[in-house]
């Protein structure tokens, strides 16, 4: 026992070990929360990552129309061709189409709010290990996304920013209990914030705690972004009122909300980079 | 410039090809689409391939390829700075020093290790999502999630324990 203790792989492993505490602690006093050691590795395999999130996303495209080419090919081999040719022409119009859509919903949110500024992002890769529905994003510190930046689809919120590295960044959803958004009901304007637990997380949904008991709110009311704390813009939708139901700690009510968008099916995100009131940045120090 | 011998040249092929197999891997754990997830259940494959990797390689380069894929995951998860680097480095330099001390190297002892590994990251994944954040429902999540992503990883020790074997044989 003795001589594993002294040998060069115990020496190494403690030395590296030390390493990886070194750049922890880096990361904790770093404004972009994220280890050198992470942001290297993210550099360098970020591209790989993007590379097959592109495929795998061909991929599950491509598959329905390669059966049919393989039933066509017994007839004869012009039209296999043929169809192999029009399949891809196919993929790359239904990839186009996808991203024409995406951009149409961002030019209404950009209409209505002048003063945002977006990145757009593929998602190019989801944690396995991450129960909470968090992604990897294909745009970082070199493309201006920091720490706190609210992430989009069309006019709904999807969550934000928590890490940042120079071609990546990690996003942290709705449906991750450590979210918290501050949002009101647009036709009672009652007030709170957004959250999730563990349970509801797992089925999709969210909650606005700390209603009256004799709340207004009724299934199928809108819930959007309020603005207050400067992290995400005013007026972003987050979701639909799914139930109220009674608090079993207090006598306060919450409502249970179905988040506008699907964190899960998500291909494609923008990120506001600025707006005005935004905490930290030149626009909302003219506030 | 010294020549490399004929045997360094094929250590060297070696381990580029298995770096290669990792990377590989890792790209296909990370990339949503790839392997299926029945019942919401999730595979870590990089676990049993740093363990068979560390089994064939020894401590040192176990170590380095622990190191290496759990970089690769760290870049891509949420989990905090340097984790799973830390947490499969372990892995692998443990399971290749074991095997040069006091174990054989075949299947089954690749089981207990990638058994005690998986058991170790999820079980850890589990204390830091949900009991250390004192969210409800842990019980649940464990005996929902995690241990059925701890069994359903271990489907995949067989393939990365006959792939790493087969090419170490073919460039021993």
């Amino acid at each position: 026992m003795f001589r594993f203790f002294k040998s060069i792989g115990f020496k190494i492993f403690l030395g590296l070990t030390a390493a990886l505490l070194a750049g922890a602690v880096t990361a904790a006093l770093l404004n972009n929360n994220s280890a050198p050691q992470t942001s290297a590795a993210g550099l360098i395999f970020g591209p790989l990552q993007r590379f097959s999130s592109y495929m795998a996303d061909g991929l599950s495209d491509f598959s329905v129309y390669f059966k049919s080419s393989a039933v066509l090919s017994e007839e004869n081999e012009e039209l296999k061709k043929e169809i192999a040719r029009l399949t891809d022409e196919l993929v790359d119009y239904e990839q186009s189409k996808n991203k024409l859509t995406l951009y149409e919903k961002f030019l209404d949110v950009k209409e209505e709010n002048p003063s945002f500024k977006f990145a757009a992002a593929p998602v190019i890769a989801r944690d396995p290990g991450d129960k909470f529905f968090g992604f990897t994003a294909g745009r970082g510190s070199i493309h201006g996304i920091s720490v706190d930046d609210p992430v989009i689809y069309g006019k709904y919120l999807v969550g934000v920013v928590t890490s940042v590295m120079p071609t990546q960044c990690k996003v942290s959803t709705l449906l991750n209990p450590a979210v918290n958004v501050s949002a009101f009901e647009i036709s009672t304007r009652e007030s709170g914030f957004v959250t999730t637990t563990p349970e509801l997380s797992e089925k999709g949904l969210c909650r606005l705690p700390g209603l009256e008991r004799t709340t207004a709110i009724v299934p199928g009311s809108v819930v959007v972004t309020s603005g207050i704390g400067g992290i995400y813009p005013r007026n972003l939708i987050i979701g639909t009122v799914d139930e109220i139901a009674n608090d079993i700690t207090d006598i306060s009510s919450f409502a249970v909300i179905k988040p506008g968008v699907d964190p899960t099916q998500l291909q494609d995100v923008f990120i506001i980079t600025s707006f005005e009131g935004q905490v930290g940045s030149d626009e909302g120090q003219g506030q | 410039m010294m020549a490399l011998s004929a045997d360094n040249k094929r250590i060297y092929i070696r381990r580029a090809v298995f770096a290669l197999l990792l990377l590989a891997t890792a790209v296909i754990q990370n990339t949503k689409g790839f392997l299926p997830e029945p019942f919401g259940v999730r595979a870590f494959p990089l676990i049993p391939l740093t363990v068979c990797l560390g089994m064939h390689e020894r401590d040192v380069p176990g170590l380095f390829f622990g190191l290496g894929a759990g970089l690769i995951w760290d870049a891509f998860s949420a989990a905090p700075h340097g984790y799973y680097a830390f947490l499969l480095m372990s892995a692998g330099f443990l399971s290749g020093a074991l095997i040069a001390t006091v174990m054989r190297n075949n299947i089954m002892t690749a089981l207990l290790l990638t058994v005690t590994s998986s058991f170790a990251v999820v079980t850890l994944n589990w204390l830091i999502t949900y009991v250390f954040n004192g969210y409800g429902g842990a019980g649940m999540a464990y005996l929902t999630f995690y241990l059925p992503s701890f069994a359903y990883t271990l489907l995949f020790l067989p393939l990365c324990f006959y792939a790493v074997r087969v090419i170490k044989n073919k460039l021993i």
